[in-house]
C-alpha cells in the first residue's frame, strides 16, 4: 500500500509539473540575480585567551546564490565552500568541510498554483511544527529537498503540501518529512467581512516524519506526527496571534527516548498606536524537540523551531548571556512597552524621546514521576517519561531579563541611546553543564553618535557589565567613524573583573561599502562564548586573528 | 484545469493522510536488557575451605560478563569454611580472609552470625533481609529482576589514600533520583581484588588450589555492617536532594592498596532493599 501511495505521489507531482511546463510557451530571456559572500579568518594562537591556530592558517566560509527568473518560472542554486569551516560552526569530524552545490531548485507558478522542486525553505505558522530555514551566522541550514505545492483553493484559502528530506551538511538526513498546511483568511473568504475592523485568520498544520525504527531496545514509531492550530485576531489596535501544537510519541536523543507526547503553546498579543506599543507574550513548551533524525543533536536536522520570546540584545555585553530555547520543557513570558515621549515637552525635547521597558522570564515546567520508582530526571529511557500539567510552571528559573532603553535625538547632530540591563542566567541549564550556578549581571550602556557636516559620523559606545559570577565584570569601549562608503572601528573589551586573568579583547577594523558590495577587514581577539539567534545557539571559540568579509549582490 | 485541481488537492491531502504510529506499552522490545544505571549488590558468603564456593564465584563471573559494572559483588569469608590452619605461610589455608563484619554477618567457626547458620555457598542479591538468602543458582534470576529498574539514588565516591599514614578516606555523596519517603542507610566497605591464595574446589583434582584468585574480598567496613542511617522516613526526599558523608579507616598491613576498591551502597532500612551501589578504585 505504501508503494502504491508513493507511486501516486510521484505521478501526481511530475504530471502536474509537466502539464504546466507545456503551457509555458512564451519565450523570454528572463533575468539572473544573485549574491556572494565570503568570510575568512586567519587564526593566531593566543594562549592568554585560549585561542588556537589552525593547520590551514586560514579558514574560509563562502557561498553564492544564482537565481534565474523568467515570468512564472524561476530556478537557482547556491554554490557553497567551506575550506575549511570557520571554527565554532557546526563541523563535527569535518562533516561541513568541502565544496559543492547543496541547494538547487526550480519553481513554477501558474494561476493559483505554485510548484517547487529541489531545495526550499518553508514555515508553517509560527514554526512550532515546521520551520525550515537558513542562518549562516549559526551555521544552520535545515533546507528541505523534495517537492512542494502551494495552492490557493479559493480566495483567502491557501494550502501547502510538501514531501522532502532535510539537508544534513552535504547529504540528507535519514528521515522523510511530509507536511500540510492550510490558512483561511476569513475576511477574504466572506465578502461581507472584507471591510470589517475585525480581522481573523485561522490555520492548521500537520507534519509527519518517517524514519525506519531499527532500534535494538525500544519499539520506536517509524512515523511521528505533529500538528498545530493557530489563530490570528486583529481588531483596530489590538492583535492576538496564538498557536497550539501537539506532537505524538517521539522517543529521541533529545528526550532520552521517552514516549510522552509533546505540546507547545505560544501567545503573542500587542497593542499599537502612534507613540505607544505594548507587547505581551507567553509560551509553554513540553517535549517538543522534533527532528528528522531521532539521533541528531545540537542544531542538526530540526524540523521545527520554538520561537524565543526573550529579547535578542544587539549590544555586545548583554549578548554574552543569551537565552537558549529548552525544547524539553520551558515556560516563558515577556512584557514590553515602547513609548515615544512627544516632542516639544519637558522630557521629549525638540525631537521626542523613545523609551522602552522590556521584561522576560523563563522557568522550567513542573514534572512529576509516573510511578514511585521511575525518576523524572534524568528522564527514564524506554518509559512514558513523566507527567506534567498543561501550562504548569516549575520553580527553577532559567532566565530573566529586565532592560530599559532611552533613545534620544538631542539635535540634528547628536543622537544617543542609554540602556540598562539586568540579567539572571541559569548557566547550568542554558549551557548544559553542572556546578556553575546562576550569573547575575548588571549592564549599563551609553551609545552616542555625532554627525558631522560632511555626512560623516562618530559613534562611541561605552558598556559596563558588573557581575561576580562567571568571568567577572567587563567594560567595553568602542569608537566608530563612518563617512560615505567607509567605516573605521576600534574597540576594547576588558575583562577587568576576572579573578584569574584580566584579559583585553581588542579589535580594529575598517570597511568599504559601494553599491551592493561590502568589504570588511579587521584584526582582533574574540572571547569564547555562545551565540544565539532565535533561541538557537552555537558555541563561539576564543580567537585571535585577522577577519575578512566580502559580500556582494547583483 | 479541473484535473490539475483535483490532483493538487489529492496530493495535499495525501500529505495530510500520512500519519503517525502510536506506540503503547511495553515500549521495550521483548527479551532485551535495558540498564538505567542501577547497580546490583551481591553478598557472596564464602570460605576458602568451601569446595562448592568456586561455583558461586563462577556465577558471579558470568554475571559480570553479562552486566559488567552493573554488578558489584562482595565476597564475605565466614563460617568454619573460612578457618585458618595457622600462621605458617608455607602451609595451605594459612591466610585469614575473615573480618569483623564477616564474622558478625555470616558467623565465625561454628558460632552463627546475624544470618544464622549458613550453608555455603549462599548469598544475597540486592536485599539484605534474612529471608532473602539465595543459592547462587538463583542469583541470575534475582539480578534480572532489578537490573532494568531505575536507581532511586546516585552515589558518588571520592576516594583518597595517604601513603604516609596508610589512611583510606572516602567522601560519599548520595543524590536523590526519585522522590521518596524511605528511611535509608549508607554502608561503605573496602574490598580487594586479585588475592592469590589457597582455595578448595571440589571440581578440581587435586581439590586444593594453591594459586586461586580471590576477588571482591571484603576487607573492612568504614561504618559498620549496617552503615549509618542518613534519612528517616518522616522526610520526603525530592529529586536532587543530596547527603554527604566522609569516612576513613587505616589500611590493613596485608592489603595491596592498588587492588582495593571502595564500595558504597544505600538500602531501605525497613525493607532491606539495596537501592543503589557504587564502587571505585582507591587509587
Amino acid at each position: 500500500m505504501k508503494k502504491i501511495f508513493t507511486l501516486f505521489l510521484n505521478l501526481a507531482g511530475l504530471g502536474i509539473f509537466s502539464l504546466l511546463a507545456q503551457e509555458n510557451t512564451e519565450n523570454n530571456s528572463g533575468q539572473i540575480t544573485g549574491n556572494f559572500q565570503t568570510d575568512a579568518q586567519y587564526y593566531i594562537e593566543d594562549q592568554s585567551i585560549g585561542a588556537t591556530a589552525v593547520k590551514e592558517y586560514m579558514l574560509v566560509n563562502s557561498w553564492a546564490n544564482f537565481i534565474y527568473s523568467n515570468q512564472n518560472f524561476s530556478a537557482g542554486f547556491r554554490y557553497e565552500g567551506y575550506m575549511n569551516t570557520l571554527l565554532g560552526y557546526p563541523n563535527s569530524g569535518g562533516i561541513n568541510d568541502g565544496i559543492g552545490i547543496p541547494f538547487r531548485w526550480a519553481m513554477f507558478s501558474k494561476d493559483d498554483l505554485e510548484i517547487t522542486v529541489g531545495n526550499f525553505y518553508e514555515q508553517f505558522g509560527n514554526g512550532l511544527v515546521l520551520r525550515s530555514y537558513e542562518e549562516k551566522m549559526l551555521g544552520v541550514d535545515n533546507a528541505l529537498d523534495g517537492f512542494r505545492i502551494k495552492y490557493q483553493l479559493f480566495k483567502g484559502i491557501n494550502l501547502t503540501g510538501l514531501i522532502a528530506k532535510q539537508r544534513y551538511y552535504w547529504n540528507h538526513g535519514p528521515g522523510i518529512i511530509r507536511g500540510f498546511d492550510g490558512t483561511i483568511q476569513i475576511n477574504e473568504v466572506f465578502q461581507s467581512l472584507e471591510e470589517s475592523s475585525l480581522r481573523l485568520n485561522i490555520g492548521g498544520s500537520f507534519v509527519s516524519k518517517f524514519q525506519h525504527e531499527g532500534h535494538p531496545l525500544y519499539n520506536l514509531p517509524d512515523n511521528v506526527a505533529a500538528m498545530s492550530g493557530r489563530i490570528m485576531i486583529r481588531y483596530k489596535n489590538f492583535d492576538i496571534n496564538s498557536e497550539y501544537a501537539y506532537k505524538f510519541n517521539d522517543p529521541s536523543l533529545d528526550n532520552s527516548y521517552i514516549f510522552k507526547p509533546g505540546q507547545a503553546l505560544l501567545i503573542n498579543t500587542s497593542y499599537a498606536k502612534k507613540g505607544l506599543g505594548i507587547v505581551l507574550s507567553t509560551k509553554w513548551v513540553d517535549n517538543m524537540a522534533f527532528r528528522s533524525d531521532r539521533n541528531a543533536s545540537l542544531t542538526d536536522l530540526n524540523i521545527n523551531q520554538l520561537p524565543e520570546i526573550t529579547k535578542n540584545h544587539i549590544y555586545v555585553l548583554p549578548a554574552f548571556y543569551p537565552y537558549a530555547t529548552q525544547p524539553n520543557g520551558e515556560w516563558g513570558a515577556k512584557a514590553e512597552i515602547m513609548y515615544k515621549i512627544p516632542k516639544n515637552t519637558l522630557l521629549g525635547g525638540k525631537y521626542g524621546t523613545n523609551v522602552s521597558l522590556n521584561y522576560s522570564r523563563a522557568h522550567d515546567i513542573k514534572k512529576t514521576q509516573i510511578n514511585d520508582s521511575t525518576p523524572v530526571f534524568p528522564p527514564a529511557s524506554g518509559t512514558y517519561g513523566y507527567n506534567t500539567k498543561f501550562f504548569s510552571i516549575g520553580d527553577k528559573l532559567y532566565f530573566q531579563d529586565i532592560n530599559f532603553e532611552i533613545s534620544k535625538k538631542w539635535s540634528k547632530k547628536i543622537l544617543s541611546n542609554f540602556s540598562y540591563v539586568y540579567l539572571i542566567y541559569n548557566y547550568d541549564v542554558l549551557r548544559g553543564i553542572t556546578g556553575h550556578g546562576n550569573v547575575y549581571a548588571h549592564i549599563g550602556i551609553v551609545d552616542m553618535t555625532y554627525k558631522f557636516e560632511n555626512s560623516s559620523a562618530l559613534k562611541t559606545e561605552i558598556q559596563h557589565m558588573f557581575t561576580k559570577q562567571d568571568e567577572g565584570s567587563w567594560v567595553l569601549g568602542m569608537i566608530e567613524y563612518s563617512l560615505p562608503g567607509w567605516f573605521f572601528t576600534v574597540f576594547d573589551n576588558w575583562n577587568y573583573g576576572n579573578p584569574e586573568s584580566k584579559k583585553h579583547y581588542y579589535s580594529i577594523g575598517f570597511g568599504h561599502i559601494s553599491g551592493g558590495t561590502r568589504i570588511q577587514l579587521s584584526y582582533g581577539k574574540q572571547r569564547a562564548g555562545v551565540m544565539c539567534i532565535g533561541g538557537v545557539c552555537r558555541n563561539v571559540p576564543a580567537s585571535n586573528g585577522v577577519f575578512v568579509s566580502i559580500s556582494s549582490t547583483f | 484545469m479541473k484535473y490539475i485541481k483535483f490532483a493538487v488537492i489529492s496530493f495535499l491531502l495525501g500529505m495530510f493522510a500520512t500519519s503517525c504510529d502510536i506506540i503503547e506499552e511495553p515500549y521495550t522490545k521483548e527479551g532485551v536488557f535495558v540498564w538505567h544505571g542501577r547497580k546490583i549488590l551481591i553478598y557472596d558468603f564464602t570460605g576458602h575451605k568451601c569446595g562448592n564456593c568456586p561455583r558461586a564465584h563462577e556465577t558471579i563471573n558470568s554475571l559480570i560478563n553479562i552486566y559488567d559494572e552493573a554488578v558489584i559483588p562482595i565476597a564475605i569469608h565466614c563460617t568454619a569454611f573460612a578457618r585458618v590452619t595457622g600462621s605458617d605461610s608455607t602451609q595451605p589455608y594459612y591466610y585469614d580472609f575473615r573480618t569483623d563484619i564477616g564474622d558478625y554477618l555470616g558467623g565465625r567457626m561454628t558460632e552463627p552470625g546475624y544470618y544464622g547458620e549458613l550453608t555455603l555457598p549462599i548469598g544475597l542479591v540486592n536485599n539484605l533481609a534474612k529471608e532473602k538468602l539465595l543459592s547462587h543458582t538463583a542469583w541470575p534470576t534475582e539480578v534480572a529482576k532489578f537490573i532494568s529498574s531505575f536507581p532511586e539514588y546516585l552515589i558518588e565516591i571520592q576516594p583518597e589514600y595517604s601513603n604516609e599514614n596508610d589512611i583510606v578516606k572516602a567522601d560519599i555523596k548520595v543524590k536523590t533520583s526519585v522522590t521518596n519517603s524511605r528511611k535509608i542507610a549508607l554502608t561503605v566497605f573496602i574490598i580487594e581484588e586479585h588475592i592469590i591464595n589457597w582455595q578448595t574446589d571440589y571440581n578440581k583434582t587435586p581439590k586444593d588450589i594453591p594459586n586461586y584468585e580471590h576477588n571482591h574480598v571484603l576487607r573492612a567496613g568504614f561504618n559498620g555492617a549496617w552503615g549509618e542511617v542518613i534519612k528517616n522516613n518522616t522526610n520526603v526526599t525530592v529529586l536532587g536532594d543530596e547527603y554527604t558523608k566522609s569516612y576513613s579507616i587505616t589500611k590493613g598491613n596485608d592489603w595491596k592498596i592498588q587492588n582495593c576498591f571502595i564500595v558504597a551502597f544505600v538500602y531501605d532500612v525497613d525493607t532491606y532493599e539495596v537501592l543503589q551501589a557504587e564502587m571505585i578504585k582507591v587509587q
